[in-house]
């Protein structure tokens, strides 16, 4: 969009793209298209039209009969009143309806004055005194030197977020918890152990076999009573070995003897097996305490194990709601900040817009007034730049 | 841990062996003094069975005598088998009571070791059983530490 006189982003109709790119044609060229326009309106022949280009002064001034020179303050008065009094944004449109052009002739109506003029005439007024070269260049660098400062906006900085430590999990409680149950099971087990220890170390000791030699004896015949007996055989001529009775004897005893001695030995034998097997149920009985110990002891540490496992997940959980809770409280702060920012940028901006737009109405209004004094003044009109209009 | 922090009292397995041994001292002894008066009556047979052969074999042979078949110088069949078989019978009953004897000496002998080999067994279980409860009172102590709290 070309950037017109109102601004940027102004200047959407054809005069305004005009008066971009050459304001001076642009003003022109409507003044006179709005002049042919008001010729027709009327009704008159135009011997003689406005021409801006030509340089506005009492003598050239065309004037209709009984109205009053271009440079009446009345007659500008009433032609910018669209815009000065109106309080609204100066528009082109409206500038150039407020100027319309004098036409000079006859009016074939033969109707009084009227026509594009607005307001009432008075009486003749006394002309507009003629500013130097060096006024109006004071004059315009005052009007520049009155452009309001452009306001800026202090943003907003709130410090800097700063995220919140969170303690790490606390597993010495639970590391306490197994270490103690470790000392415990362990406590357990050399009691266990060396209960088993002590049986067997009693047995080894005291465990005796009631049958051997070793722990007693038997009786068994005498045998000095058989030699005695032969010996008596012998002496009353009996041949011991022949007689049948004391070999009975002897061969009775014997037997006896033999299967007492059988009986001993088995016993014995049994009484062994017992102890071995006493020592053997000892270690099996040993082992299976110590199996069953491990078993309770992988019991106690698992369910430790969980207890652990079950809190961290817990407070990994708080501290991850907390985290989140953390960060959208962070994003609230930076939005606000953010809004406040914009919010204030957009004021400041309207601020700058409106005192601008006030100080080009009143430059313009001023500008507008002076057009009296400008009427056959040699002297050159300051530009855009020196006005601070552009 | 001490053996009472695991709620095993030994006093119970030490009157208990206390008890195992007084019995056992109390039947070695009844079963000593049956041996006693059984080797006392055995001894007793016996020397009954010598003292009639010592009053029988004079007449015995005596008899003999009297009838031309002993006597010095006599040698007779006669009398030599039947002082054989007398003197036969005589070492077979003394021979037998010897052996009667001598069995029930081994019997009380026997029963002795039996005594023996009971209080061994006896003591051996007790203070196995002593052992093991104090093994099954660890082991139930560690099973119920993860649930007591206090370790």
């Amino acid at each position: 969009m070309a950037t017109g006189y109102f601004g940027p982003g102004v200047g959407g109709s054809a005069y305004e793209q005009n008066y971009a790119k050459s304001p001076a044609a642009a003003f022109e060229a409507n003044v006179r298209a709005q002049t042919a326009q008001q010729v027709s309106n009327l009704g008159l022949n135009p011997t003689m039209t406005y021409d801006p280009r030509q340089p506005v002064g009492m003598r050239n001034i065309p004037t209709m009969p009984g109205s009053t020179p271009l440079a009446d303050p009345a007659y500008i008065n009433s032609a910018t009143q669209n815009y000065v009094t109106s309080g609204k944004t100066l528009a082109l449109s409206n500038l150039s309806k407020g100027l319309p052009p004098r036409t000079v002739g006859t009016a074939t109506s033969g109707g009084s004055s009227g026509g594009a003029r607005r307001g009432g005439g008075g009486g003749g007024a006394a002309a507009a005194p003629m500013l130097s070269q060096a006024q109006l260049d004071w004059m315009a660098q005052l009007l520049k030197a009155a452009q309001p400062g452009a306001e800026v906006a202090n943003t907003l900085d709130l410090p800097d977020y700063k995220g919140y430590s969170y303690a790490p999990f606390d597993a010495s409680m639970y590391d306490t918890l197994l270490n103690q149950f470790n000392s415990a099971v362990g406590m357990d087990r050399s009691t266990a152990t060396q209960a088993y220890q002590n049986l067997t170390n009693w047995l080894n000791q005291n465990q005796t076999n009631a049958f051997t030699n070793g722990n007693t004896t038997y009786a068994t015949a005498d045998p000095t009573q058989q030699q005695a007996m032969a010996r008596m055989l012998q002496a009353q001529g009996v041949n011991a070995g022949a007689n049948p009775g004391y070999n009975a004897a002897v061969q009775g005893q014997a037997a006896g003897d033999a299967a007492f001695s059988n009986l001993w030995r088995v016993l014995a034998a049994n009484e062994d097996t017992a102890n071995r097997n006493r020592l053997g149920n000892v270690q099996q009985a040993g082992q299976d305490t110590q199996n069953a110990l491990n078993v309770a002891a992988l019991s106690g540490q698992t369910g430790i194990g969980l207890q652990r496992s079950q809190a961290q997940a817990a407070y990994n959980q708080a501290v991850q709601q907390m985290m989140r809770e953390d960060w959208q409280q962070q994003q609230q702060v930076l939005q606000q900040e953010a809004l406040a920012n914009w919010q204030r940028a957009n004021q400041v901006q309207d601020t700058n817009t409106t005192a601008l737009n006030s100080y080009r109405n009143n430059e313009l209004q001023s500008l507008l007034g002076l057009l009296p004094s400008l009427a056959g003044n040699p002297a050159g009109l300051p530009s855009m730049q020196d006005l601070g209009l552009a | 841990m001490a053996l009472d922090g695991y709620g095993v009292n030994t006093a119970g397995y030490d009157q208990q062996a206390n008890d195992l041994n007084y019995r056992y001292n109390t039947d070695r002894s009844t079963n000593a003094y049956g041996r006693f008066l059984s080797q006392q009556r055995g001894s007793r047979s016996l020397a009954d069975l010598t003292t009639q052969l010592g009053r029988g074999l004079p007449g015995f042979k005596a008899g003999f005598g009297q009838r031309g078949l002993g006597g010095a110088g006599v040698r007779s069949g006669v009398m030599g088998r039947a002082m054989g078989n007398y003197l036969g019978d005589y070492a077979r009953d003394y021979g037998r009571a010897a052996q009667d004897m001598t069995q029930e000496a081994q019997n009380y002998d026997l029963q002795q070791a039996q005594l023996d080999a009971y209080l061994n067994s006896s003591l051996s279980s007790l203070q196995q059983q002593k052992q093991q409860d104090i093994a099954n009172a660890a082991l139930a102590i560690e099973a119920l530490r993860p649930y007591l709290g206090g370790l």
